[in-house]
């Protein structure tokens, strides 16, 4: 393994798994079975393969590692993209809740008091440690899973072309 | 003296890919019914699960399953994906060999949800449940069958790589 191409495998992964993440509309290829994230650990894997002249197998290890790397860089990526959207256009996500509430069929009266709660919360930062916290267990998970799925066919590749 | 229980190296990575996916669907069953209690704490832990996991899925309420009224935290096709997956890896917990398909045999499982997707998106017809949950169930063998693969096969060539920038001396 070479940690320099790791890692900047996983910034550029971590970049396209970001913005398939954060930029609204974009996110939506994420409805089709979390995509755009699995699709940030395909192209890093894909770059790291490319940096190489005499390509060979990958190793489970290696996809793992650049599956897992390029999780982490997206999730602090995907964040400053959130604080951007922000800043531009303030909480977009707290209307899409109240969307899905109201086409609920049983909304407890509980839950109008969460909503609250939770505007006064993303006035004192506490979301952000949310959605960091979130990132991070989400998009390694996601991006691991898409740099082993795209590690077959390399592999399979490299077996029909040797 | 004590008994080992002897697990091939494949088997071992379909028990953890289980017990993962396992753990990833009860939270998905489990929010609604914890919505659906009175105590505010765990309609507080339904909340947080719904937004843990808004990223995967659209969460849209009318395309999703109900338990006790409440949604599942992700839509049917999302759901029949970890279903699917659940499926395979149930599947070859008792196979004690595993094979890559031919390329053919993935497009062809995979297609339908692909297909049905984009033509729900480019609203064709909408809603029809039960093809959702079936192509989705499709897809999610065909990509958990891939994971299992990938993570299986450890086949390695110690062949040294060689840097695009060649060194000079």
């Amino acid at each position: 393994m070479d940690n320099q191409r790791i890692i900047a495998a996983g910034f550029v992964g971590g970049l396209v798994a970001a913005a398939m993440n954060s930029i609204p509309i974009l996110n939506f290829i994420n409805c089709f079975c979390c995509a755009g994230i699995m699709l940030g650990g395909a192209v890093a894997l894909v770059y790291y393969d490319r940096s190489f002249t005499v390509r060979e197998y990958i190793n489970p290890a290696t996809a793992i590692t650049i599956g897992i790397t390029t999780g982490l860089f997206g999730a602090f990526i995907s964040l400053g993209i959130d604080y951007m959207i922000y800043l531009n256009f303030g909480h977009w996500e707290i209307e899409f809740m109240y969307d899905i509430l109201e086409a609920m069929e049983e909304v407890p009266s509980a839950l109008e008091e969460m909503i609250y709660e939770l505007e006064q919360e993303l006035e004192g930062g506490f979301i952000w440690g949310s959605i960091l916290f979130r990132n991070l267990l989400l998009m390694p998970l996601f991006c691991l899973i898409g740099a082993l799925i795209i590690r077959v066919f390399i592999n399979k590749n490299r077996e029909e072309s040797i | 003296m004590k008994s080992r229980i002897f697990l091939s190296f494949h088997k071992k990575v379909t028990l953890i890919t289980f017990i993962g996916l396992s753990l990833w669907i009860a939270g998905i069953v489990i929010t609604p019914i914890l919505a659906n209690r009175e105590e505010i704490f765990f309609q507080k832990i339904a909340s947080f699960m719904h937004f843990f996991y808004q990223p995967v899925c659209h969460q849209i309420a009318n395309r999703s399953f109900l338990i006790d009224g409440f949604t599942m935290t992700v839509c049917v096709r999302c759901f029949a994906f970890y279903f699917g997956g659940l499926f395979i890896t149930i599947f070859y917990l008792f196979k004690d060999k595993m094979q890559m398909w031919s390329i053919s045999t993935y497009i062809l499982l995979a297609l339908p949800a692909l297909f049905d997707f984009l033509i729900e998106k480019f609203r064709l017809y909408s809603n029809i449940t039960e093809l959702r949950f079936l192509t989705g169930l499709l897809f999610g063998a065909v990509l958990f069958h891939l994971l299992l693969v990938s993570l299986s096969t450890k086949k390695v060539k110690p062949v040294l790589h060689h840097s695009k920038t060649p060194k000079t001396q």
